[in-house]
């Protein structure tokens, strides 16, 4: 089972509505888990024009968007002292490079998948990672990086309503980015940090809006435990 | 598929066709090009560029090869038409689903390849969804779509102003809406998917394919819509049995092919799809689509009895059905089972929906079999290929959720010794330390972790 557009929508409704919060996993709070080395998958970022005629998927902005969010995400996470990998998952061994890059794309859509079932849960009750109740299955273990202490998910959801809907709908939003900040034990696969972090509305242009995150990012980063 | 590119699929997917049995239409008059229809075009080409990045798409040559060849024997020699680059491609996803964007990119997914049984049932499924392609219906359903979602708008805008709701929730609502309608109302109509059905006859039987095999694809489809629980486009696609009987009535009279022939097909389509319906099983089992992953691997092990890999993926399918039934039963078939079904899948994760299910006793039941079926195939793929270790650790992981925690340790002993480096060596060596920490202090659980061993 996946998320829909629904779904992610419906999730930053409420967002909007709750603002931005952490959660952490009881392990991370009684530091029987360290993370120093992190692995950051990449960011998966949906945004939409919301018209009049409809709502239309914005492909292009969405990859330009996610790719700055990943960027963003490694800076902040080094500038709190953590070491970012340069590769979230494990080599494969193969015989050509070709085979290697293939393999590697699926083991992260692997990855990406199994969050992907696993995110309708976690992201419509994120306090409940504070009882350590997500996790991506110990078999992740195999996929990771060999040394990495976590992966980092980033899943993000942007609205951009046109004028003429903002105006036939009586609404001053004009566009909105919601992200949700997941870190992953590589070891175990469970869930220890949840951060959403809210960007409405946006001061520029989405395409260029992810420097709007930076200070919330930097927010939530602050309260995760960097280990020793 | 991922939930994004599902996602930014939604808009796109309504304008393609979605599903394959999907309708389409003749156009007799020329096609004039928009703005808009330009627009969607544009975001066709970035799809296949995300799908592409995201590791979703088989990079398998011979596959790819093997796919375009079907495909364009089903579109024929004749011109591409304008703005279309016949793309013909494989996706990881279970879903039995293949759709085309109005660009030309033609995606399979290994669900379906899994389930279909020949070349003839591919080049339907392609000659079905390239028709949608020539006959421009993505544009047409698109444009349609807007014209819906407007109307949508303005009476969205009088039940906002109404609710006295506004902002950011209010328009995130609103947007819902649309996409709902967008999912649900603005999909081709029936006439188009006859259509579709009815040209893409024509083209098979242009090609030489076996007509009657557009009917069987169908009912392969048709023989899975009720295995999981879930609301997809699939199962709850409309009039299914009638675009049989209308398929069947259109293929009268056509001589099915040689026997011989067709079984030299279904050899070749088999050893060309046989990667991605491998994979089927682990993309069906990583999507909590348990009984689907059954009924894949269920099949590969009929046709490939005596390999050691299919035996592997049956067990390990039967594993992760834990504490279900290969079908669903009468009482989750009904309503009122499905709705809560579709409940769970949202509410519980998969550890707790087999928590919940193992403390019924129908669920104890099940566990009990599917343990017994799965032990069993592990042990037919190692009396195949003993040196197969994948299957000694399936079988660990088995007995260590069994609580048969000695056979487990051995299990696990054996894999690391025949798999001389894996990479999951670390993990397994801390499930062999959480059994001795268990019978060390045997008031302590194995598991060191709920969500383990899926």
């Amino acid at each position: 089972m996946r998320m829909n557009w629904s779904v992610f929508l419906g999730v930053l409704a409420f967002a909007q509505a709750a603002g931005a919060s952490e959660y952490m996993h009881p392990s991370l709070t009684s530091k029987a888990v360290s993370l120093q080395r992190l692995g950051i998958m990449p960011a998966h970022i949906e945004i939409a024009k919301s018209g009049v005629k409809g709502k239309e998927s914005m492909t292009k902005e969405s990859a330009a968007v996610a790719e700055e969010i990943n960027q963003l995400v490694k800076k902040v996470l080094s500038s709190r002292g953590f070491a970012v990998l340069d590769d979230p998952v494990r080599v494969p061994e193969a015989s050509g490079s070709g085979d290697a890059a293939d393999e590697r794309r699926t083991t992260v859509a692997t990855l990406q998948g199994r969050f992907d079932t696993l995110a309708p849960q976690l992201l419509s009750k994120p306090k409940e990672v504070t009882k350590g109740r997500y996790s991506l299955g110990d078999e992740v273990a195999g996929m990771a990086a060999e040394t990495a202490d976590g992966l980092v998910f980033v899943s993000g959801a942007g609205v951009v309503t046109t004028a003429s809907k903002a105006f036939l709908m009586g609404t001053r939003l004009g566009s909105a980015l919601l992200c949700h900040v997941i870190v992953m034990d590589a070891k175990t696969g469970d869930i220890l940090f949840v951060a959403k972090v809210d960007a409405a509305p946006l001061s520029r242009d989405i395409t260029v809006a992810a420097a709007d995150l930076e200070k919330p990012l930097a927010k939530s980063f602050e309260k995760l435990p960097l280990g020793r | 598929m991922h939930a994004f590119a599902r996602c930014l699929l939604a808009p796109l997917l309504v304008a393609s066709g979605l599903c394959f049995p999907r309708p389409c239409a003749a156009q007799d008059k020329p096609f004039t090009f928009t703005s808009v229809d330009l627009k969607l075009l544009e975001e066709a080409d970035s799809i296949d560029a995300t799908l592409e990045k995201d590791g979703l798409v088989y990079s398998d040559t011979g596959l790819t090869q093997y796919l375009t060849t079907v495909g364009m024997a089903v579109v024929g020699d004749q011109p591409a038409p304008e703005h279309v680059t016949w793309r013909f491609r494989a996706l990881r996803d279970s879903i039995p689903n293949a759709f085309a964007p109005p660009n030309g990119s033609i995606y399979v997914h290994s669900g379906l390849l899994a389930l279909l049984e020949n070349e003839d049932q591919l080049a339907s499924v392609l000659a079905h969804e390239a028709t949608h392609v020539i006959a421009h219906h993505g544009y047409l359903s698109y444009r349609s779509y807007r014209k819906k979602a407007a109307a949508s708008t303005i009476i969205g805008s009088v039940a906002v102003g109404s609710s006295g709701a506004s902002g950011a929730v209010a328009s995130v609502i609103a947007g819902m809406t649309q996409t709902i309608l967008a999912s649900t109302v603005a999909g081709y109509s029936r006439e188009l998917e006859a259509d579709a059905d009815q040209q893409g006859l024509e083209r098979m039987r242009a090609a030489r394919f076996d007509v009657t095999q557009m009917a069987a694809s169908f009912r392969l489809l048709q023989s899975t819509s009720d295995l999981e629980l879930e609301r997809v486009f699939y199962n709850d696609h409309p009039k299914l049995a009638e675009r049989i009987e209308a398929v069947i009535r259109l293929a009268a009279g056509a001589a099915p092919a040689p026997v011989e022939m067709t079984s030299e097909k279904a050899r070749r389509f088999a050893a060309a799809v046989e990667h991605p319906a491998r994979d089927s099983v682990q993309q069906a089992i990583d999507a909590r689509r348990y009984r689907s992953a059954v009924a894949s691997a269920r099949r590969l092990v009929d046709m490939n009895p005596e390999s050691t890999e299919m035996r592997y993926l049956l067990a390990e399918a039967y594993r992760a059905l834990g504490p279900r039934t290969a079908r669903p039963s009468a009482r989750e078939l009904e309503p009122s089972g499905r709705k809560q079904a579709y409940a769970n899948q949202f509410k519980l994760t998969a550890a707790e929906d087999d928590k919940r299910l193992l403390s019924l006793p129908e669920g104890q039941a099940a566990w009990s079999d599917n343990q017994r079926e799965s032990e069993q195939q592990y042990q037919k793929a190692l009396a195949l290929d003993a040196t197969n270790f994948k299957a000694y650790r399936g079988l660990g992981l088995l007995y260590e959720k069994s609580g048969r925690n000695q056979d487990a340790v051995a299990a696990y002993r054996k894999y690391l010794e025949l798999a001389l480096d894996p990479p999951d060596r670390a993990r397994i060596q801390r499930h062999i330390d959480a059994i001795g920490q268990s019978s060390t202090n045997p008031g302590e659980s194995a598991h060191h972790s709920d969500h383990v061993e899926r």
